[in-house]
């Protein structure tokens, strides 16, 4: 269901999963060290395949985060988190941050639940706050909504971007009715009969970027950005 | 378990709905009839939705919220909505959402006392209201 695409998607230097493993297991048995590496994959919403660069980072975290729960003895704790940063600052000089897309679908309810999971890691990924993390899924949960509610179907694009800052792009494309009166729509004294008006205005004051086309027959894209 | 797939507790006079992230459009309209049915039927008196399950609030489901709390009140029942994350209570007031008129405590514990206390409220009032009977 999730795609990655991205032109410029690149992978990381050499196997992240297999490095982390093998870091992990000059500490923990390689069972442990599996465990580990396992359940911090799932925390960080790639529990399969190669670990990319932005991930990589959301890994380490979440690894040294159960640290304490398998070691109780503080000299290796600190030892083996010592290795791990290390590892992390390796690999983060090497190359610049990766360029990662995900396209959500968005055909019904259920497809909610994978917008708002996607916008959050993908948030993650960009460094971003707790806060700037809900403020992230609540804007993609709009523009979702919108698009179930206006045209149906549609999709949601979203890819990490580190310049002039770090942050996410978000996109929102359907092929709906479109909104002929735009300036209306976003007016501050528009307020729908189902509450559009609200969700896009409100969706513009949590991103940094803003950018909205739309026209009558053509469908809606909504294009934003926001840094962390 | 209700018909929409979001549980309602009742705990002594007050109904305890812990409301879903993943609640979807036709999960809300089901709550909405389980709620008002319960109300209607049983001696309910306070009406608690937690939020603490919530890892985010669009305008969607604010205004749900906000709707339930007024049918609430119109059938004579007090809503407290409790445990919103800071995250959650700072996005929406940056959005413009407001959640005017509905009270809101920290957690469910608090959201139970808060009831308990408007109810003895009430009846000291009803209490001075009618001649002593000493």
């Amino acid at each position: 269901m999730n795609s990655t695409s991205g032109s410029q998607a690149q992978r990381s230097s050499g196997g992240g999963s297999d490095a982390l493993q093998a870091l992990l297991e000059k500490t923990f048995a390689p069972v442990v060290a599996r465990t580990l590496l396992m359940v911090a994959r799932r925390r960080a919403n790639c529990p399969e395949g190669e670990i990319s660069g932005g991930v990589l980072a959301t890994v380490v975290r979440e690894i040294e985060g159960s640290l304490p729960a398998y070691l109780a003895d503080p000299e290796r704790r600190r030892a083996c988190l010592s290795a791990l940063r290390a590892f992390l600052g390796e690999r983060s000089t090497s190359g610049t941050s990766p360029i990662v897309a995900r396209l959500v679908p968005i055909n019904s309810d259920a497809d909610m639940r994978l917008v708002t999971e996607a916008a959050r890691s993908c948030a993650r990924d960009a460094g971003m706050s707790v806060l700037d993390q809900t403020k992230t899924m609540t804007v993609c949960a709009e523009l979702a909504r919108n698009i179930l509610q206006y045209a149906g179907s549609g999709e949601l694009r979203l890819w990490l971007v580190d310049r002039p800052r770090r942050g996410i792009g978000i996109e929102a494309v359907d092929r709906g009715p479109g909104i002929a009166d735009l300036a209306r729509v976003l007016s501050p004294s528009y307020v729908s009969r189902t509450g559009m008006g609200i969700g896009l205005q409100g969706s513009r004051r949590l991103v940094d970027e803003f950018d909205i086309e739309s026209a009558p027959g053509k469908g809606t894209s909504v294009t934003l950005r926001k840094y962390a | 378990m209700s018909e929409s797939g979001t549980p309602i507790i009742r705990l002594y006079s007050n109904l305890i709905v812990p409301i879903q992230g993943t609640i979807s459009d036709a999960g809300i309209a089901g709550l909405r009839e389980d709620v008002t049915r319960r109300i209607a039927a049983e001696p309910v008196r306070g009406l608690i939705l937690d939020m603490s399950a919530l890892s985010y609030m669009d305008s969607f489901v604010t205004r749900v919220v906000r709707d339930l709390a007024l049918i609430a009140r119109l059938m004579g029942v007090t809503t407290v909505l409790s445990g919103l994350s800071a995250e959650i209570a700072i996005t929406i007031t940056e959005m413009g959402l407001g959640l005017s008129g509905v009270v809101t405590t920290l957690n469910l514990e608090r959201a139970l006392e808060e009831l308990a206390r408007q109810r003895e409220e009430e009846s000291r009032e009803l209490d001075i209201g009618q001649p002593s009977s000493a």
